[in-house]
């Protein structure tokens, strides 16, 4: 063996090494103008419906990167950022932060509520059933009445079956999703494939394909498909009832629903929100949500804005004054009336 | 039979004309490095994040080489990697976690310079499978890293002694080159994918058109009394565009830990006989 000699072959391979430890430098630093920049270019790159809302994106930049330069205070910088997602009208697009989050919540705060918990209790009452987060109970009349407040609820086939053999008797069913916000797809598609006997067309995705405004994958289609290891399933007249509250999955719901022929949506327009959400972060490390593919209906529609029910009722004054729920009876009254046909 | 045609298709393909030499040597042993890592790994996905994340990251490390039964001055190399890493923001209020187990196999042929230094020159087959989770994420919490394909590789064993104490220099450079790797489109949920199925386009060829990958181990090894010491340093580094999603991931370890060396039969370790001849020292 050669007695040591710290060669210059070794030493080369070391200096590769430590050039190899170099780590991703981010592109934008921690200063307001810094956030503000990284904020708008996720939008600019990820966001999907810059051109179907026909946003000017490049103006928006001109118009508040330089009131950037003036915040002083995490607070303003916040508010600032706020002002400028409102432009987007996206109740999928949040800064979140841990003092506060920045949203847009006019799809609904801006319409009547639709929705009183208190009268929904003269048709609850005290002892309706619970499974898999939804309440339900047959009403005087035979007509069955299910409530379930959020898709983050988790339902499977086990829950819809003994719902539905509970129902199975009654003359139609009420689906009460007023002032469901969202929550998990994948309930969207336990629940539904409990009312249709055949795969069915709900809609396409499209999903962004780079930076581009307009560049978006083909749209694919998909499809509900009846559940096939369900003991029971329900094809008789099923309502489900809307305000301008369901948002995201719940507006993916009636979608899904409204493509059924059994399938009647009675209430408000939907609040809309059928892009998917993404998450991404600032320099600072606030959370970014935005939409990041899109949803449209069998007919290639837009339903970012909402799903325009079959029947449009809002809750009255006069039948609040008497604890009756206008929407829900007017449900009633259509399947008791398609009953009698 | 496969096997042994296979090894030498990557050969030729790794070398340039060279014969390999059939031979005979009853008395090859095997050399296996059980090493534990510490060091750290930064990340950038701009699937997840467009900020980078940097932590602490734990590995093992196994390295086995043994010398062709059949054909002078081919050895065979499994190197087998697990590692798990635990990253933050630069604002330190996000969190990221990765793991990754990375295995590869193949074949070298070696020359010998002088007594004190062989270079080793072949191929490996194998890949990494693993990925980063972002636990603040909502739909695109994780990216997935799936890569196999066939690696160019390098060694070159080097012999000095200081002082008394002999000591063995032992450097390596993998550079993944061709296969088949994992990504989503660019602005595509997992959910799209796997729950509604529209999974085109998401496994597409990788080479260094859009994948820069290397994996760099330079270590000493020393022996006291029986025992065998291995201290070294390890990089690896991946860089890739796929589908405009970019990924830079680099880890920087130190490792250490023993090697083992020996002659095998039916599981059991024979003594060194005489024509014994070690893989690497």
């Amino acid at each position: 063996m050669k007695e040591f000699r710290f060669s210059s072959s070794i030493s080369l391979l070391l200096f590769s090494l430590m050039l190899l430890s170099c780590d991703k430098e981010d592109e934008f630093n921690n200063t307001p103008s810094g956030n503000m920049e990284a904020l708008w270019q996720i939008i600019d790159e990820h966001y999907c419906f810059l051109e179907s809302k026909k946003i000017n994106w490049d103006s928006v930049h001109a118009a508040f990167m330089p009131r950037a330069k003036n915040v002083s205070t995490q607070e303003s910088l916040l508010n600032l950022m706020d002002e400028m997602l409102d432009i987007l009208q996206d109740g999928h697009v949040n800064v979140s932060t841990s003092f506060n989050i920045a949203r847009y919540w006019e799809w609904f705060e801006a319409y009547p509520e639709n929705f009183d918990e208190k009268i929904q209790k003269n048709y609850l009452k005290t002892d309706y059933y619970i499974s898999g987060g939804i309440k339900y109970t047959i009403l005087d009349d035979n007509i069955g009445y299910i409530y379930y407040s959020s898709f983050e609820n988790e339902t499977g086939e086990n829950s819809m079956d003994h719902i539905l053999y509970r129902l199975a008797l009654c003359r139609g069913i009420i689906f009460d999703i007023r002032n469901n916000g969202g929550g998990e797809l994948t309930n969207v598609q336990n629940i539904a494939a409990s009312f249709t006997d055949s795969k069915v067309l709900t809609g396409y995705i499209s999903h962004k394909t780079g930076k581009g405004h307009s560049d978006f994958s083909k749209p694919y289609p998909k499809y509900l498909y009846p559940r096939t290891s369900s003991t029971y399933n329900y094809y008789k007249q099923v309502v489900v009832l809307t305000n301008r509250n369901c948002f995201s999955a719940a507006n993916e719901f009636v979608n899904t629903m409204m493509q059924l022929p059994n399938v009647t949506i009675v209430g408000d327009k939907t609040g809309g929100g059928s892009g998917f959400p993404f998450s991404s972060e600032l320099p600072n490390g606030w959370g970014v949500r935005f939409s990041s593919s899109l949803s449209l209906s069998p007919k290639m529609e837009q339903i970012e804005f909402g799903i325009s029910p079959d029947i449009q009722v809002s809750m009255t004054k006069e039948d609040e004054d008497k604890g009756l729920d206008t929407i829900i009876e007017t449900a009633r009254e259509y399947i008791n009336n398609q009953y009698l046909k | 039979m496969k096997y042994k045609l296979l090894i030498l298709i990557l050969l030729y393909i790794a070398l340039p004309c060279k014969a390999i030499e059939k031979e005979a040597i009853q008395y090859r042993s095997i050399n296996s490095s059980h090493l534990f890592s510490i060091g750290s790994r930064s990340a950038w996905d701009t699937y997840l994040s467009p900020s980078s994340y940097k932590g602490l990251n734990l590995g093992y490390i196994y390295d086995q080489i043994r010398l062709s039964d059949s054909y002078k001055n081919v050895s065979y190399q499994s190197l087998f990697r697990v590692d798990f890493s635990k990253m933050d923001n630069k604002a330190g209020n996000g969190e990221m976690w990765g793991g990754f187990l990375n295995y590869r196999w193949g074949a070298h042929y070696r020359w010998t310079v002088d007594p004190s230094l062989q270079l080793l020159g072949g191929a490996l087959i194998g890949g990494t499978v693993g990925g980063l989770y972002n636990i603040r994420n909502s739909n695109n919490p994780a990216q997935a890293k799936i890569n196999l394909g066939l690696s160019l590789s390098a060694i070159a064993l080097y012999k000095v002694r200081i002082g008394n104490q002999p000591i063995l220099f032992r450097y390596q450079i993998n550079l993944p080159s061709i296969g088949i790797t994992f990504s989503p489109h660019y602005g595509q949920s997992y959910y799209e994918i796997f729950t509604l199925g529209n999974d085109k386009g998401v496994f597409l060829l990788s080479s260094l058109h859009n994948m820069f990958e290397m994996e760099n181990m330079l270590s000493a090894e020393i022996p006291f009394n029986s025992v065998t010491l291995r201290v070294g340093l390890s990089n690896t580094y991946m860089r890739s565009e796929l589908h405009q999603l970019e990924t830079q991931i680099n880890c920087s370890s130190v490792f250490i830990g023993f090697v083992k060396e020996g002659i095998f039969f039916s599981g059991k370790k024979r003594p060194k006989p005489a024509g014994y001849q070690s893989p690497v020292y």
